[in-house]
């Protein structure tokens, strides 16, 4: 069981290394916006971004838990609109485990 | 390299060519597998089962850190004229051929992304662009084979991958053995170069792919017996 905050951490150190690569640097904020208008990344950093997030919780939980969700690019409900949001979601796919 | 159904037929062709080549090649099947090499690790497993898969996936990123080369051969056929079929074997065959393959796709970019090079070659089959009757199911499966590696493609590209398909024609494994040998003659009247392929047919297209220097080809289908 993880609290938010401890997903947090890890997205955020997530952000940390996706930065490396990025010459525009995502913020370590939970209002982040992971896409949609005004944000500073683009569909393939955000693939980049989750591709690194499922690689860390695997680190530090020991579980493997793809982050796929059919609602990724729906502006309304999807779970991966802010860091915040993303956050919620990933904390809820760790407690269906 | 990943080859999924190596248990017979093309897959097991095509794994023990690759482990004479040098690389290390991790099979899977449902069924027994009497390939032994230093280089060969098979899991048993259902492709279409996600659970199963993932932990495939996670042995190959904490034992080898790296991926080079998926080829998505593992695939169920059935000929039956479409009236007589039950939607349990349409379920069963779109599992394995399409949902088994995308499952593979999905895992195993995340993998090759990290080199910024990887390789996928899915086996399609003539009989999609042939619209032959009693294939009616199967070549569905297949014709969704080739749509997505057509758009995986796309989706891959920016990390390094290539995806492609060779469409054999039917060779003598046991996807064709039981069909009455009429329908054989049948079949190998209606491929333009006359006879059934051999496993080094597909074998020289899918090292055609592998090949550094094919970087630039991405999303091609390649028919086989001038289909």
């Amino acid at each position: 069981m993880k609290t938010k905050n401890e997903i947090l951490e890890i997205i955020y150190n997530s952000i940390d290394e996706l930065n490396l690569q990025k010459e525009k640097k995502l913020s370590k904020e939970e209002k982040t916006k992971l896409f949609g208008k005004d944000c500073d990344l683009d569909s393939l950093g955000l693939v980049n971004l989750i591709s690194i997030i499922e690689d860390n919780i695997e680190e530090v939980t020991g579980n493997y838990i793809p982050i796929a969700d059919e609602r990724a690019f729906s502006l309304e409900s999807s779970p991966f609109k802010t860091v915040g949001t993303l956050a919620e979601y990933i904390q809820k796919l760790l407690n269906e485990q | 390299m990943i080859i999924t159904g190596t248990s017979n037929g093309i897959g097991k062709f095509l794994a023990k060519h690759y482990l004479q080549k040098g690389y290390i090649v991790i099979g899977c099947s449902r069924g027994e597998c009497d390939i032994e090499a230093d280089f060969y690790r098979h899991y048993y497993l259902d492709i279409a089962d996600e659970t199963k898969v993932n932990s495939l996936f996670r042995d190959i990123k904490k034992d080898f850190g790296r991926l080079d080369v998926l080829i998505n051969n593992a695939g169920i056929a059935s000929y039956n004229h479409s009236i007589l079929t039950s939607v349990s074997t349409v379920k069963r065959i779109f599992e394995t051929n399409v949902f088994g393959m995308f499952l593979f796709c999905r895992e195993s970019v995340k993998i090759m992304n990290k080199n910024n090079f990887g390789r996928i070659i899915n086996v399609s089959t003539v009989l999609v662009p042939m619209k032959l009757e009693g294939e009616a199911v199967y070549a569905a499966s297949k014709a969704s084979i080739n749509t997505l590696t057509e758009i995986l493609a796309k989706e891959f590209y920016p990390f390094g991958v290539t995806v492609n398909a060779v469409g054999p024609t039917p060779i003598m494994t046991n996807l064709i053995k039981n069909l009455p040998e009429n329908k054989i003659q049948d079949l190998i009247a209606k491929i333009p170069l006359g006879r059934l392929g051999v496993f080094e047919d597909v074998v020289n297209v899918v090292d055609f792919f592998i090949k550094p220097e094919s970087n630039f080809i991405s999303g091609q289908i390649v028919y086989l017996g001038g289909v």
